[in-house]
């Protein structure tokens, strides 16, 4: 509670909450945002609702009454997800075009509360060299280890970009066919948002969108909600869901065990190398926008 | 509130001495083992030639736990990036993402001084003041009991074991250092020696050494050894 008071940027900015495919209307769903109890609920196909709920009086899947609706907190709906924040946004919802080009599939695989920090989550999504280890056989495989250097920048809109990262897959996608090498590009728009363009094996001009919403439940803990929109035509969506969960199941693991659950912004905390770049910059950046809700500051190192 | 927490002022007292962390029996070949020193997260392995590593269970890269990772007989291995770090100096050796280039000679994994002795593996955070005197008299013929895991300071626990003596009828016990309780015959000679381990600020293990008797009765007198022990940790228990 103490260190969200003390982090405006994290407060006013836009959180997600809940998949919309996971509020069936008239059901209530109870999650925690920012160390504060939340409910919330879908009243009609267009109606959502946010509201405090500090006794946590509300259980989760009861029904929507109007008695237990507590003070309502701003809602919008947007990339299958819903969106809250627990003071007054400062900034509209970040913008990800993408969602609405025709030829695309939007399809949330699912959320997974991770026992770590949100920012170590994100951090995660934007790392290339894990791949042959902790994806082999999927997105990595020895003796394909070598990061090739690639540009960080922070463009116009005070977001991170990581672009010209390759990497070779044995299967990149559940449509790919063989090993390729991928390009990705990256994008962190929020602290606690992160999008990843990736080649597309049947459209090598175009970019499958893949995107890790962070809700931050605790500094310690997280709940990770996927959401992807990519170009795919033929797969199931049981199919495209189940690969996307199968990728997390393996982050899993490693992400819980992290000795230091939060974030640590001082550049020797930690042995970055330059593999590390994006990484490296995403903590910079972090500090540069003040961010302290679940990072380690250099002064309480 | 930091998640790495410095080292309690109950603990800093141990810091010179040599604290025994497991039994010999605790860390076969191949496998890791994960250990607690005086707070401290541990990483202990041995590599092929059977030679022991006391290590910090973090990766310097990115703070991952050591222990997920893999032992490849002479390094270990991170789950998260691969990189390699070798026996004895904990030194990275190799970085997957930077295959052809050497590590930085800065990087390595914090490594504890460590030995292995009378079927005890020993570690020390901070230069140790003498040799692990309490197991250095142990009788030759002797039979490690079950460790016990108790939710006390180490000190609460070393007085009760005194307390509660488990001396023979005219034997006597005595806390030869802080970590060590002795129990002796009436005739003088050692029966039993009760080596503590301050893992945490409030969590202890107790290892017992029993000296063999005569006539095979040894197992009997264990069994009934790591009862008493048994019932003396709910008692501690119970009281903190
Ligand atoms: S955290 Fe260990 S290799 Fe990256
Ligand atoms: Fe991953």
């Amino acid at each position: 509670m103490n260190a969200t008071a003390r982090d405006p940027v994290i407060c006013n900015d836009w959180h997600p909450v809940a998949g919309c495919i996971d509020l069936p209307i008239g059901r209530v769903h109870s999650t925690v945002l920012l160390d504060t109890p939340i409910a919330v609920a879908r009243r009609d196909e267009q109606t959502y609702l946010v509201w405090l709920d500090p006794e946590h009086r509300c259980r989760h899947h009861m029904p929507l009454d109007a008695a237990i609706i507590g003070p309502t907190l701003p809602a919008t709906l947007r990339y299958g997800h819903l969106w809250t924040s627990i003071d007054e946004p400062r900034h509209p919802l970040f913008s990800l075009p993408e969602a609405d080009e025709a030829g695309r599939r939007p399809c949330h695989p699912g959320s997974i509360g991770v026992h770590t920090g949100g920012l170590r989550a994100i951090e995660n999504f934007l790392d290339l060299a894990h791949f042959p280890f902790v994806h082999t056989g999927i997105l990595g495989a020895e003796p394909y280890t070598e990061v090739l250097d690639y540009t960080v920048t922070i463009n116009d809109a005070n977001e991170v970009v990581a672009t010209e990262c390759r990497f070779v897959q044995p299967q990149a996608a559940l449509n790919a066919t063989g090993a390729a090498e991928i390009h990705y590009i990256y994008r962190v728009p929020r602290p606690y948002t992160a999008i990843l363009y990736k080649t597309c094996p049947l459209q090598p001009e175009r970019f499958d969108v893949i995107a890790l919403f962070v809700q931050p439940v605790t500094e310690t803990r997280c709940i990770a909600h996927q959401w992807i929109c990519i170009l795919d035509s033929s797969s199931s969506e049981a199919a495209l869901r189940q690969f996307q969960l199968t990728i997390f199941g393996q982050d899993k693991p490693i992400l819980e065990n992290h000795r230091e659950k939060r974030l640590p912004l001082d550049p020797r905390a930690e042995m970055p190398v330059r593999a590390d770049a994006t990484s490296s910059a995403y903590r910079r950046w972090l500090a540069g926008l003040g961010v302290r809700y679940g990072t380690i500051s250099a002064s309480q190192q | 509130m930091n998640d790495r927490v410095s080292m309690h002022p109950a603990l800093a007292a141990y810091r010179h001495r040599w604290i025994v962390i497991a039994r010999t029996a605790d860390v076969p070949a191949g496998h890791l083992f994960h250990g607690r020193l005086l707070g401290e997260e541990l990483a202990v392995w041995r590599n092929n030639a059977g030679h022991i590593n006391v290590w910090e269970n973090r990766c310097p890269h990115r703070g991952v736990r050591l222990t997920i990772g893999s032992h490849l007989g002479d390094q270990l291995q991170c789950r998260y990036h691969g990189w390699r770090y070798a026996t004895g100096s904990g030194g990275c050796v190799h970085i997957p993402a930077h295959p052809n280039e050497t590590p930085p000679a800065r990087i390595g994994v914090k490594v504890f001084r460590a030995l292995e002795r009378s079927g005890f593996i020993w570690a020390s955070t901070e230069e140790p003041s003498s040799e692990p005197a309490s197991i250095a008299h142990l009788p030759a013929d002797h039979h490690p009991l079950r460790s016990a895991i108790m939710r006390a300071p180490a000190e609460v626990v070393a007085a009760a074991l005194l307390r509660h003596a488990f001396a023979p009828a005219g034997g006597t016990a005595q806390r030869i250092d802080p970590l060590t309780v002795v129990v002796r015959h009436a005739t003088g000679q050692e029966t039993l020696r009760w080596l503590i381990q301050p893992s945490t600020v409030d969590t202890s293990i107790v290892y017992g050494v029993h000296a063999a008797t005569v006539g095979g009765a040894w197992l009997e007198a264990a069994q009934q050894l790591n009862a008493s022990l048994q019932s003396l940790r709910s008692t501690i228990e119970a009281q903190t």
